[in-house]
């Protein structure tokens, strides 16, 4: 399609989370991962700009919390004003996560709206309404609370009998419904449809969704960076391009994700090995070992598990490594053979610390066999 | 540990005797049966025996003076010093003093107490008493005997085991004492590094490490923080789920009250429609009856029509009837008048005599006047006839006049219910503006009610903003108030006060008190600091210089000397310079910064500071909260303005109305709202209509009534100008006339009897010929008078006939008039339709009363009321939700409930590796020390090695087992007894025993005279060994031979010598033993 045939470009954004904290995950891991967030905007704001787009939309859950640290939006600051984009609008949605709250970093009042750029607007009205060119017209209604049931589409206006202009809506909220469920912000399936919109921007769910009709799109673009394990087609913007004479518009996601969150279960040291030959820089893992080896095995899993997890001297081969070891066992038959050379007194020792291990309840035993082992091999051995 | 003095009364041959020990090399000497070993056993006997034994017998005092005494001052470690106190026999006492000094003591224990502490303190391998294990009398273990050994066993060492010990404590302090020489190199490495590692957690006590350092306090701080987050976030989620919940049921409530209210509408609806169709039925059927009243009052009068159609045909043919009579009667007339003429000029012929003619013209006389009566009495009759008819036309003008009046008065009743059914109406309709009136009333009430709300909404929410405004100005205040330093968490502020304590102990364990005394020997300028005060200056010039502190002395001699004297033991110094230096590394800039004193008051500033943060969070968030029901408040101003519109229009309605009179109805009605007003306008609006219907049905019946009155009025018309015309016939009143004509007839009927009596008489008189034609004259005059009469009725008959025309033929133009103006067939059809009409609306399948009707609006209305009351409370929790999070909340309850489950399975993970690193080192220990061997080799090497040089490699390895005992001594390549060795031999090797243990036990080892069987050389080389190892311990030797332990030098020396090497000190017993013996010479 040509230039000319377009009527409109915009990029659409949504669930930033900047800000968000990870608790699960050490400090130093959570604030890897908080800092990704951001440095996912910056990359949608360079997708932007070199397809050159008309506007951009955020739809909401900027950021993680109404009230975010200076750190966050001292940084999304930080991004804009690198950006110099005064015949390209941004439009930034509260959500529910970050709802338009009197003392939010939304009110009018606060160090972040008034360091905004001109270009960059705030909805902070339930009526918002923007023209973004002579073809196109932009409504939208924030979240003003962190739960709510109303269906914020229904607040902005229907399509006028003569009104041809290529018409987006911009809310933040669920488009499904169950009966006796508490959806937050739910929104009717049909809204697009019902108020005449050529396409509805929403925010929310964490996947890339798009709902038809094509000629009336409800998108969800998804979490530029996913937040958690088991989330799936995260890391997306879209890119929506609307043809002239009210032909349905093209939307194309665009990956911007840096990390990949990944499950992983080892069932042997093969597979384990294989995992770390694996290029994991990128990767936010969860790795669950569920195997039983022997004492040299073991002393190999820990020596991989290091090496993907690294220490002060040297990087992991994983960016983020998380290790659920419960299944993780000592096999102790073969202990004898470490044992062989041993004096006398640790061989006693060994023996006794086997028998226990053999018991149901000698985790704490085998784990002592272990230590023994690691101790008599002395370190770096 | 060490002896430091010995105090003995009344002891076996001893009155008194008062020992000073010194630290290294103690030679108590003395002559045989001075009581050296009694010392001895005096020491063994404070140490190890009970004051209540049986055993004191033995050292009872032999000239019986006291109860044996023995004070004994020890130091089990540095600044753990005690005193015992024991006296024996039948006052037996003990105590058990305590000091740091030596010289304040305070009781630790009594009693039987004193030898359980004991046994405590000294770990010798010796049951506290009260137990099974400890014998009785004089114990002996294997640390007893081989530091305390007696005179005369002194080999006893080698038939001693630790096995044999009533408990374990000798061979646990033998084997820390003897591990670290006697494990492998590498157990020995493996146990150091286990050690280390479970040093990092617990503390020697085996208890979790809690400083600053800990894995437990940096996992436990991570959990406690993963516990704060995951209770914040899960109050904040079980309050959404609750909120959640409530909304679900009220949801569902809200799903039946909507249900319900369907429910009752649908059952109202089906009320409302069979009313209606009740109330449309009784109306069609009221309009069906009307019409078929209408109908039937149509058909009558139709069928009164063809019935007067019918007899006024019947009266013409009977006219036509009579006068055809009438003409045939007057011809029979003229035909008997004939006759009679004919019979009567036969009679005349016949009676031509006087007499006959006589009798014939009395005949004829009594014949006219017959006739004549007979007339007479055909005219009476039709004259009666007349006048019964007149009675009979008023007989029926009296009957319709009573009908007409009947139904005039019907008419008229109707008429007064009609009317009164108008006025009825229109005093609803006045009761109804009525209620209107009230209505609009209330609704300006209403009105200026939600003014007054809006009104009261809005300064509320000014309130509330002013409110807000306070709240973040006091949360500025305070914020401004919060001092502006990083203050310590609450760990850090643990481990400074712990530090803290730990310090002021150390310092407290310094305080022993110091003191010197300077006597120069030329003058000096002397400085002295006390205690870190600020120094003195002093010139010292003969006389002597005495300066005392709790801890620290320091001289500074002018140009000679700088001398500083401390009080505590070193490692006591060394740990408070360590906590020192720790102090004013960690704590001392935490405290600068916070420009304070002590720990106490940093705290106090946190507790402060942590206060003022709370006090600004709760102000904030009061704040945030205040304004959160601010915007949930709806616009109040909005609704004010439009509020005051509604309150204007509502009072511009009511201008038009007279307020103090709907005032009065609605306190007459009891109606205190709209909706009663409404639904009491609702109730009027039926009863009218059923008022209304009520008039229309009078109105009909008024009608119908109307029109029969018309009808009988036409009816009596008719009748009244019959009777007329009767009564104009008549001559006079009918009545009179009734009255005359009856009398009349009855005289004429008696006449016309008398008369034919005389006729009869006259005609028995007459001949046959004259009889007969008298008769047939008689008989022609009688069908004269026959027909006369006959042709009279006839004639009567017609003019009645006739009559009867008439009045039928008025009768039947009126009903022709009448019927002329109704239309049968459209009454017919109207019927029909209505009929129709009827059919089409069913029947309800029962009766709906009004009761009935109200009971459905009401219940709608109470199923309206509930489930306005339940959306009411979902709007409610909708907004309560709005604040506790909703979903953000449940996804971070989420999330915290992950960490908090992660960092304890971190905290499990953490507890099973130190779990596995303690039970690793328990196992080590436990292996070791069952293995036991290296005790045996520990011990067994050295003394190996001694004996050897002592004998020229003679001998070899000794053989001593897992308790120490002593198997045997390598030998000529063999191993041997140590029972084949000779006696200064076993002599020797016992004191080489016994001087290595107390010297790996850094303990006090007693000597009582046991090396009398060696020689001179080997004497001298056990004096050498003796000498060397006092230099780490303390040995106590009783001999009578003192030069056999001290060098040339020494000999002769009284009180404290020495060289520089061992600090000896040489007592001579001679001075010291109170002796009850004489003392030998020599």
């Amino acid at each position: 399609m040509e230039e000319k045939d377009l009527a409109l470009k915009i990029l659409h954004t949504a669930d930033w989370h900047l800000g968000r904290h990870f608790p699960s995950f050490s400090e130093e891991d959570a604030t890897k991962l908080t800092r990704a967030r951001i440095e996912a905007v910056d990359r949608l704001f360079s997708l932007a700009e070199s397809y050159a787009v008309d506007a951009v939309l955020c739809a909401g859950d900027l950021f993680d919390d109404p009230t975010p640290s200076e750190n966050w939006w001292v940084g999304l600051l930080r991004l804009l004003d690198r950006r110099n984009w005064k015949n390209r609008p941004v439009f930034l949605l509260p959500g529910n996560h970050d709802p338009l709250e009197p003392n939010s970093v939304w009110a009018g009042d606060h160090a972040f709206r008034r360091g905004l750029p001109s270009w960059v607007h705030v909805v902070d009205r339930d009526d918002y309404e923007f023209e973004i060119s002579d073809e196109a017209v932009l409504y939208a209604t924030p979240c003003r609370s962190q739960a709510g049931a109303d269906d914020l589409a229904s607040k902005l206006p229907r399509r006028e009998p003569n009104d041809q202009r290529i018409r987006i809506g911009l809310i933040h909220g669920q488009t499904f419904d169950i009966a006796g469920h508490q959806t937050n912000f739910p929104i009717a399936l049909d809204a697009a449809q019902q108020r005449g919109l050529t396409y509805l921007a929403v925010g929310d769910t964490h996947a890339f969704r798009e709902i038809p009709p094509k000629a009336s799109p409800t998108v969800y673009p998804g979490a530029p960076e996913s937040c958690s394990f088991g989330e799936k087609d995260t890391g997306f913007v879209a890119l929506v391009f609307f043809p002239r004479h009210g032909r349905p518009p093209i939307i194309q996601r665009h990956s911007v994700a840096r990390w990949r969150w990944c499950d992983e279960r080892c069932k042997s040291l093969k597979e384990l090995e294989a995992l770390a030959e694996e290029d994991l820089k990128d990767c936010v893992v969860r790795l669950t070992l569920t195997m039983k080896v022997s004492l040299s095995d073991l002393d190999r899993v820990e020596t991989i598990l290091n090496e993907l997890k690294g220490n002060e001297a040297a990087h992991g081969k994983a960016g983020v490594l998380q290790i659920d070891r419960r299944d993780l066992e000592l096999d102790t038959r073969n202990v004898a053979n470490f044992s062989q050379s041993l004096p006398e007194v640790l061989k006693s020792v060994v023996a006794r610390l086997q028998a226990q291990g053999d018991e149901p309840d000698g985790t704490v035993a085998r784990r002592a066999l272990y230590h023994l082992f690691q101790t008599v091999r002395g370190p770096g051995k | 540990m060490k002896l430091l003095s010995l105090e003995v009364r009344h002891f076996r041959c001893v009155r008194k005797a008062k020992i000073e020990f010194g630290v290294g090399l103690n030679v108590l000497h003395g002559p045989n049966d001075l009581g050296k070993s009694s010392l001895a056993y005096a020491i063994r006997a404070a140490l190890l025996l009970q004051a209540s034994s049986k055993e004191h017998g033995e050292f009872v005092n032999w000239d019986g003076s006291g109860d044996p005494q023995v004070e004994l001052v020890f130091e089990s470690e540095p600044q753990r010093i005690w005193r015992v106190r024991k006296t024996f026999g039948s006052n037996a006492q003990a105590f058990l003093d305590e000091s740091r000094n030596g010289t304040d003591f305070h009781v630790e224990a009594r009693g039987r107490d004193v030898d359980g502490r004991l046994s405590e303190i000294l770990r010798w391998g010796l049951a506290p008493p009260g137990g099974k294990g400890r014998p009785k009398g004089m114990p002996m273990t294997f640390l007893s005997t081989a530091l305390l050994a007696e005179q005369d066993r002194v080999s006893a060492i080698f038939d001693q085991a630790l096995a044999n010990d009533s408990d374990e404590s000798g061979k646990k302090r033998l084997v820390e004492a003897l591990q670290a020489m006697a494990e492998d190199p590498l157990f020995k490495d493996v146990l150091g590094r286990v050690q280390d590692r479970v040093d990092e957690a617990f503390t020697p006590k085996g208890k979790k490490r809690l400083g600053q350092k800990s894995p437990w306090i940096q996992i436990r701080d991570l959990i406690r923080r993963a516990e704060e987050y995951e209770r914040q976030c899960n109050q904040e989620s079980q309050k959404t789920a609750a909120l959640e919940i409530e909304l679900r049921d009220l949801r569902a409530h809200q799903l039946e009250c909507k249900e319900a209210v369907e429910r009752a509408q649908g059952l109202l609806n089906q009320i409302e429609e069979s009313h209606q169709r009740g109330t449309l039925r009784q109306e069609i059927t009221v309009r069906l009856e009307q019409g078929k009243a209408r109908l039937t009052a149509i058909t009558k009068i139709l069928e009164e029509l063809a019935t007067a159609e019918r007899h006024h045909s019947d009266c013409i043919q009977h006219v036509a009837h009579v006068v055809g009579r009438e003409q045939s009667v007057k011809t029979a007339l003229t035909h008997a008048n004939k006759q009679a003429q004919a019979a009567n000029e036969e009679v005349v012929r016949l009676q031509s005599e006087d007499r006959a003619r006589e009798r014939l013209l009395k005949q004829s006389s009594l014949e006219k006047r017959q006739a004549e009566l007979r007339t007479e009495q055909v005219q009476t009759k039709a004259s009666l006839d007349q006048i019964r008819s007149v009675e009979a036309a008023l007989e029926t003008v009296r009957t319709l006049e009573a009908e007409v009046q009947q139904l005039t008065s019907t008419v008229e009743d109707i008429g007064n219910r009609h009317e009164a059914a108008i006025e009825t109406v229109r005093r609803a309709e006045e009761q109804e503006h009525a209620l209107r009136a009230v209505g609009h009333l209330l609704r300006c009430r209403v009105a200026r009610e939600s003014v007054k709300q809006a009104t009261n909404g809005l300064a509320q929410i000014n309130a509330w903003h002013n409110e807000a405004d306070q709240q973040r100005a006091a949360a500025g205040a305070l914020e401004n108030a919060q001092p502006n330093i990083a203050l310590p968490s609450q760990i850090q502020l643990d481990d400074m006060r712990q530090l803290d304590q730990e310090l002021q102990i150390a310092r407290a364990r310094l305080n022993v008190g110091v003191s010197v005394t300077l006597l120069p020997k030329r003058a000096l300028r002397v400085s002295v600091r006390r205690d870190g005060t600020y120094p003195t200056q002093h010139t010292a010039d003969g006389s002597p210089l005495e300066a005392s502190a709790s801890h620290q002395i320091q001289l500074n001699v002018e140009d000679v000397a700088e001398i500083t004297i401390s009080g505590g033991a070193k490692d006591a110094r060394d740990k408070f310079e360590s906590l020192q230096t720790r102090w004013i590394a960690e704590a001392e800039p935490v405290l600068k910064r916070a420009d304070v004193a002590s720990v106490d008051a940093l705290a106090q500033i946190a507790r402060d500071v942590a206060q003022r943060s709370q006090a600004i969070q709760e102000a904030r968030r009061a704040a945030a909260q205040l304004e959160q029901r601010v915007a949930d408040q709806p616009d109040w101003a909005a609704l004010l303005a439009g509020r005051r519109q509604e309150a204007a229009a509502a009072e511009e309605t009511l201008e038009q109305v007279d307020r103090v009179k709907a005032e009065m109805l609605a306190s007459e009605f009891g109606i205190t709202d709209v909706a009663q007003a409404e639904h009491r306008l609702d109730l009027h609006n039926a009863d009218r209509a059923d008022l209304i219907a009520a008039e229309k049905r009078l109105d009909s019946e008024l009608g119908t009534a109307n029109a029969r009155i018309l009808d009988k009025q036409k009816v009596l018309a008719a009748v009244g100008e019959e009777l007329v015309r009767a009564r104009s016939s008549l001559q006079g009143e009918w009545q009179v006339l009734l009255r005359e004509n009856l009398d009349r007839q009855t005289a004429v009927e008696s006449d016309l009897k008398t008369i034919e009596a005389e006729l009869e008489a006259l005609s028995a008189e007459e001949g046959k010929p004259l009889t007969e034609a008298l008769q047939a004259l008689e008989t022609a005059q009688q069908k004269v008078l026959s027909i006369e009469a006959e042709y009279r009725k006839v004639a009567e008959d017609l003019r009645v006939a006739e009559n009867r025309q008439a009045a039928s033929e008025g009768e039947l133009k009126m009903r022709r008039e009448l019927a002329a103006k109704l239309d049968e067939k459209d009454a017919r059809d109207a019927v029909g339709q209505v009929e129709s009409e009827l059919n089409l609306v069913l029947e309800p399948d029962y009766e709906i009363t009004d009761e009935m009707l109200t009971e459905a609006r009401e219940q709608v209305q109470a199923a309206r009321d509930e489930l306005k009351s339940i959306e009411d409370h979902i709007q409610a929790k909708r907004g309560a939700l709005q604040h506790v999070g909703g979903e953000v909340a449940k996804q971070r309850a989420e999330a915290a409930a992950e960490a908090l489950g992660l960092a304890r399975e971190r905290e499990h993970e953490l507890e099973i590796d130190y779990a596995a690193w303690e039970l690793l080192r328990n196992t080590l220990r436990e292996a070791e020390q069952e293995e036991g061997a290296h005790l045996g080799r520990a011990l067994g090497d050295p003394i190996a090695k001694r004996f050897g040089e002592l004998t020229s490699d003679r001998y070899g390895e000794i053989a001593l087992g897992p308790n120490l005992e002593t198997r045997g001594i390598a030998a000529a390549g063999s191993d041997r007894s140590v029972s084949s060795l000779s006696v200064g031999t076993r002599d020797q090797l016992s004191t080489i025993f016994r001087l290595s243990l107390a010297e790996q036990l850094q303990s006090t080892v007693i000597l009582d005279d046991q090396l009398t069987q060696s020689d001179p050389q080997r004497m001298m080389w056990l004096r050498n060994l003796i000498r060397q190892v006092a230099l780490n311990i303390q040995i106590v030797v009783f001999t009578c031979r003192p030069e056999d332990y001290l060098v040339p030098n020494e000999t002769g020396v009284g009180g404290e010598c020495g060289d520089g090497k061992p600090s000896v000190r040489k007592i001579d017993l001679i001075q010291i033993i109170d002796s009850d013996r004489a003392v030998p010479s020599g």
